[in-house]
């Protein structure tokens, strides 16, 4: 009897995978409206198992003084590797970068503003950084993962 | 008992054998329909959001019928986020009753009947605006996704 229920909870596990396969996959980057202000950066680091290529949305709310702000992606390992610098952000709006993909940006008037090369690894940082005097932004920022 | 729980364990099987990813490979090619025949007239545009698990390149057959004037019909798509939609690809403008094809997903150049190719990878959920921009016209629209990749 054991031994059947055992037999059955280790199939049961067999096709848990699949199921993960068919997600709408989104990665919530800052999940609520974060301050990021000149002088004080919010990086983060994420654990990232099947996923390449996918949409960085970046949202800016609630802009203070003449804030400009740069999101980096490193590759996290024995030392963070640059992959995607994305266009400066000025004003408040919500900006789309692609990463891990060879698509030129602003091909055919997609609203992608940046393309980004180098697929994600298997760790990688986000970091946010604000620059002008007395400047902030409040961001908001999800990854679409479109392959593994 | 034996033979009763030995049935319990096939039939667990038989019921986890649908979401195996190699017998889901079993369901391609698959098509899928973006919008039954539909009106779309001047200031009257149709859209229609999509989820889309798993794919992120397909022929998209937009199929124009009983035009009314000098119609003219514009796709557009766009990436939906919760952080807002976001436009991928603006088709050429169709201006008769025809069925067009253009190719989502794919870096390839248009050529042939392919009127447009469209970059960008899907993402999980996808708008198709159908706008007609003439005054006092109007299209009969069907449209179908027919999916190549995951």
């Amino acid at each position: 009897m054991r031994r059947i229920l055992a037999l059955v909870a280790t199939l049961c596990l067999i096709p848990l995978p699949s199921f993960g396969a068919y997600d709408l996959p989104q990665k919530q980057v800052l999940i609520t409206a974060t301050e990021v202000a000149t002088g004080a950066p919010v990086a983060m680091t994420f654990g990232n198992r099947r996923h390449r290529t996918g949409y960085l949305v970046v949202k800016t709310e609630n802009e203070v003084a003449t804030a400009s702000l740069v999101v980096q992606v490193q590759n996290a390992g024995l030392g963070a590797v640059t992959i995607c610098t994305m266009t400066a952000i000025t004003t408040e709006t919500t900006t789309v970068a692609i990463l891990g993909s060879e698509i030129a940006a602003l091909h055919e008037g997609a609203a992608v503003t940046d393309a980004c090369d180098w697929p994600m690894s298997g760790s990688f940082n986000v970091a946010f950084v604000t620059s002008g005097a007395g400047a902030s932004f409040d961001v908001t920022a999800h990854i679409y993962w479109v392959t593994d | 008992m034996k033979r009763f729980l030995f049935c319990m364990v096939a039939l667990v099987l038989v019921a986890l054998v649908p979401p195996m990813p190699a017998f889901s490979a079993f369901d391609k090619p698959e098509s899928q329909v973006v919008m039954a025949i539909t009106e779309v007239a001047q200031g009257a545009p149709v859209s229609v959001t999509i989820n889309n698990r798993r794919h992120r390149t397909g022929y998209l057959q937009v199929k124009t019928e009983n035009e009314t004037g000098a119609a003219s019909l514009v796709v557009t798509v766009f990436g939906n986020t919760a952080l807002g939609d976001f436009l991928l690809c603006t088709s050429s403008a169709i201006t008769a009753n025809q069925t067009t094809t253009i190719l989502l997903g794919s870096t390839l150049t248009a050529a042939g009947a392919i009127a447009d190719v469209c970059d960008w990878p899907l993402p999980g959920s996808v708008t198709f605006t159908f706008t007609d921009s003439v005054p006092a016209t109007d299209f009969d629209v069907t449209a179908s996704i027919f999916w190549v990749t995951d």
